[in-house]
């Protein structure tokens, strides 16, 4: 079990705890963030998991494959700290993970 | 459930490299049991029993996967499965050369990035709401008539009046491209040499029907598709003529056909399922989240691809040249990948699916199917939330490259 850390779009923060076998994505759908659409359930085919991740962790972060990246290009919001939480799965090395919600496309 | 017979084909017809229990007679343009439908008749492939991988010698002899573990190595393995030729039968794939589908990584990701230029999610953002207008020009009329061919109707009018949109063609040289995208998913011929003629001619009308359009069209500014792709630059080169001709006659192809098969299953289902429908009627809000768990539960597509060198697979000796038939159903359909998988439910926690393929070549069109599919369904149910599938209704399949249901009438009750 890991803790995460997870700020709104509003700012406000939330926190959860998750095992290995949940992703990022998985966490911040069960907390009915709205943003977190979530549209393709985890296939890395729709860009609506969008998040920012704490620039402290990103050594730490799985490597972004091309899908991934291309999927981020087509947001309007996209920074150096962009991910889409489908793609991190809570391991222990992500103990303390800070991860901001995006905004909408 | 009836399920296949190994060995139960003429001797003189196998291969020295196939044996005898992975061969069962397995027509893929005419599967035992589409009477009773497309993904059910796929299922049969995967009976308990049946090997991982078999072998038929219809349409030309080929491979076939049947588990989704399988279905997914191999769309990710293009160094072992090539996408040179991926239409059965191989004689008639041979005549099907449109880019980047037949192109394996590395060439093909200079031309994919132009298509998905095209059809990546900003994109779809901008054309959404003249999608939904077209979606509600062609429900409208329906809703005081009570009834419908909804495939008639609706599912093969809706995809290609958008794609025409998006390409800017006029919509009345729609039923000639129609026919030429059916002619290369479904061609005519008693025979894989009458196929690969029938292939090959509508490969070629597309081509003469598209050479003007591009001609007028290079060096413009147009935000259409076509010009999108034919200003575009390939490796920091000019897209050549021909590519430019065989990367739309693609994007034609595959936006002309596939929905509209799609919509017609899905509807079918909620036609017959009223408190399926009535989940999504009640609660508009869940349908875009609704969308991939139907995509999971009705998957269409059925390409191959072709064996690049001798090597064991799954316990056989494939040989250079031979083809694999990949049925994308048995991938979200398949037990070991998703629980209760003839289940359709909405709010499942995972799900995975084949659906769009996968790997490098997986559906570039996907953002604009979705996009399609939840439309149809928010529009469709906002004015017509109840319908059912008639009592006399005879839908008819038909399996391919890309399966089909026609047929599919539906009635409500008019205010």
């Amino acid at each position: 079990m890991i803790k995460l850390h997870i700020v709104t779009t509003d700012g406000d923060d939330l926190y959860a705890e998750a095992d290995e076998s949940q992703s990022v994505m998985e966490i911040l759908r069960d907390k009915n963030i709205e943003e977190i659409r979530a549209l393709c359930g985890g296939q890395l085919s729709c860009a609506t998991c969008h998040v920012y991740v704490d620039p402290a962790y990103a050594d730490r972060l799985p490597p972004m494959l091309a899908e991934e990246d291309d999927l981020l290009d087509s947001s309007d919001h996209r920074t150096p700290e962009s991910r889409l939480s489908c793609q991190i799965f809570c391991v222990d090395a992500l103990d303390g993970i800070k991860v901001t919600v995006a905004p909408s496309d | 459930m009836n399920s296949y017979t190994a060995g139960a084909v003429p001797a003189g017809d196998i291969p020295d490299n196939v044996p005898i229990d992975r061969v069962f007679d397995v027509d893929c343009f005419n599967l035992a049991g589409i009477e009773e439908g497309y993904q059910e008749a796929c299922k049969r492939l995967q009976a308990p029993g049946m090997p991982n991988m078999i072998w038929t010698p219809r349409n030309g002899g080929h491979w076939i996967v049947t588990r989704g573990k399988l279905v997914r190595d191999v769309l990710n393995s293009p160094d072992r499965f090539s996408s040179q030729v991926i239409v059965l039968p191989k004689e008639a794939g041979e005549k099907y050369d449109l880019l980047p589908t037949r192109l394996d990584p590395p060439q093909h990701g200079g031309h994919r990035a132009v298509i998905n230029k095209t059809l990546n999610p900003r994109e779809m953002r901008r054309i959404e709401s003249s999608v939904r207008q077209i979606a509600i020009d062609l429900i409208e009329p329906l809703v005081a008539k009570g009834r419908c061919d909804f495939s008639l109707d609706f599912a093969q009018q809706f995809p290609i009046r958008v794609f025409m949109k998006m390409v800017d063609l006029p919509m009345t040289d729609a039923p000639l491209l129609k026919h030429y995208a059916t002619q290369i998913l479904r061609p005519d011929g008693a025979n894989s040499a009458e196929m690969a003629i029938s292939v090959e001619n509508a490969v070629q009308g597309f081509y003469a029907y598209l050479e003007p359009v591009i001609n007028e069209r290079r060096g413009n500014d147009g935000t259409d598709m076509v010009s999108i792709v034919i200003n575009s630059e390939i490796d920091g080169a000019p897209i050549s003529q021909a590519d430019a001709l065989s990367l739309i006659a693609n994007l034609l192809l595959a936006g002309l056909d596939t929905v509209v098969s799609f919509l017609s299953f899905m509807m079918l289902f909620l036609g017959r399922n009223p408190e399926h429908l009535k989940q999504l009627a009640d609660n508009p809000a869940s349908i875009p989240q609704s969308v991939e768990e139907l995509l999971r539960r009705f998957p269409i597509v059925s390409d191959a691809r072709m064996v690049t060198d001798d090597f064991e697979y799954d316990g056989v000796m494939l040989k250079r040249g031979d083809m694999v038939q990949v049925p994308t159903a048995l991938a979200g359909l398949d037990e070991e990948m998703n629980e209760d998988p003839w289940k359709v439910i909405f709010n499942r926690k995972k799900l995975e699916h084949s659906t769009f393929g996968g790997g490098p070549h997986r559906c570039a069109g996907l953002h604009l199917a979705r996009m399609e599919i939840t439309i149809t369904l928010q529009e469709w149910l906002a004015r017509i939330p109840s319908f059912r599938v008639t009592k006399d209704a005879n839908p008819i399949f038909s399996s391919g490259m890309v399966a089909m249901v026609e047929n599919v009438p539906l009635e409500w009750d008019v205010a």
